[in-house]
């Protein structure tokens, strides 16, 4: 079992070369980098496991690299898409790591977080901008419908 | 068995199965809780510790006990990753900026111009609110104060801040948050 294990690991400590190397030559979402590349290494190593002479415990091989790969995409999404963070790391920037707190609300607010996320649903067709304004497409509207069911089955009131 | 692969699940990572496939059920009772309403947080640490407490209940019966130190780190790592699957999901519907505004517009059931889908974000509160609410969180953590009209970091935010720019320098990352 701790073959299992050592196998789970290190197909893990592969993935994540693979992530670095391809985060850096691919133009693609990194968030897609990293999601698909995990899938894409578990099945290899998977396929890599049945040729190999002796026994692999899928269970425990799973569950090591599910976990692992897990912990690092938790960070990874952390550092990719959290607005708390960012706000640290550019206070940490700034002169004496103090910015006027207009500035700093302003910042995310006008110029940047809300107009790319607005351009991101644009780009994946989840919006369309016609002369009245932005309106969902029908794709955009299937997804908010379905998100908009999960909401009510869990209680949520509203996300942000 | 396939091949060399051997899919045998001991009776500890059945019980990992079986915890993680109730999760969503204790969350969607407990979400449902007066005392817990609009607790997002709340609610999904409340659920994880009565999932994660049924599991070390349920492993100290004979019949479902781990036959090695391994099966019980395994049965582990497998219910760890399904809350960590069941966290990323979680955030996302209750914290998504993206969804956020999708809702809205879904919401809306008209086109708006981005003055106003970002005044109607979160059911009228305005796009102004998430950095509100995610500058209030730093406060309240304390990695961040107010000084006068402005905001400081303090000395741990200062170190998180850094070793923030080093990862996203590490992984090559353009455009964050």
């Amino acid at each position: 079992m701790s073959e299992a294990f050592l196998l789970g690991a290190a197909a893990a400590l592969l993935w994540l070369a693979v992530v670095l190397v391809l985060l850096r030559l691919s133009k693609r979402s990194p968030a897609l980098i990293v999601v698909l590349s995990a899938a894409l290494v578990y099945l290899a190593a998977l396929l890599a496991s049945l040729a190999l002479a002796q026994r692999v415990a899928f269970w425990p091989f799973s569950a090591a690299y599910g976990f692992l790969t897990l912990c690092v995409l938790m960070l990874f999404g952390a550092l990719y898409k959290s607005v708390s963070l960012r706000m640290l790391g550019d206070l940490s920037l700034a002169v004496g790591h103090a910015l006027p707190e207009q500035e700093l609300l302003a910042r995310y607010i006008e110029e940047d977080s809300f107009g790319r996320r607005v351009a991101i649903l644009l780009k994946e067709g989840h919006a369309l901008r016609t002369a009245e304004g932005l309106k969902l497409s029908p794709k955009g509207r299937r997804i908010a419908a379905g998100i908009y069911r999960l909401q009510q089955a869990f209680a949520i009131r509203a996300s942000g | 068995m396939i091949g060399h692969l051997d899919f045998t699940a001991g009776p500890a990572v059945v019980v990992a199965l079986i915890a993680a496939a109730l999760f969503p059920a204790v969350l969607a009772a407990l979400s449902r809780l007066p005392r817990l309403r609009a607790r997002n947080a709340l609610q999904f640490l409340a659920s994880s510790v009565i999932v994660v407490a049924l599991w070390a209940i349920a492993l100290c019966f004979p019949a479902m006990r781990a036959s090695s130190a391994a099966e019980l780190a395994t049965s582990f790592m497998i219910l760890a990753s399904a809350l960590t699957i069941y966290l990323e999901i979680w955030a996302l519907l209750s914290r998504g900026y993206t969804l956020g505004l999708l809702l809205t517009l879904f919401r809306g059931e008209h086109p708006m111009s981005d003055a106003q889908l970002a005044a109607s974000y979160r059911q009228g509160e305005g796009v102004g609110w998430i950095m509100r609410h995610r500058l209030g969180g730093l406060l309240s953590a304390g990695l961040v104060r107010r000084q006068g009209d402005g905001i400081v970091l303090t000395g741990t935010g200062a170190i998180i801040g850094i070793l923030y720019r080093a990862a996203v320098a590490a992984l090559a990352l353009k455009i964050t948050g």
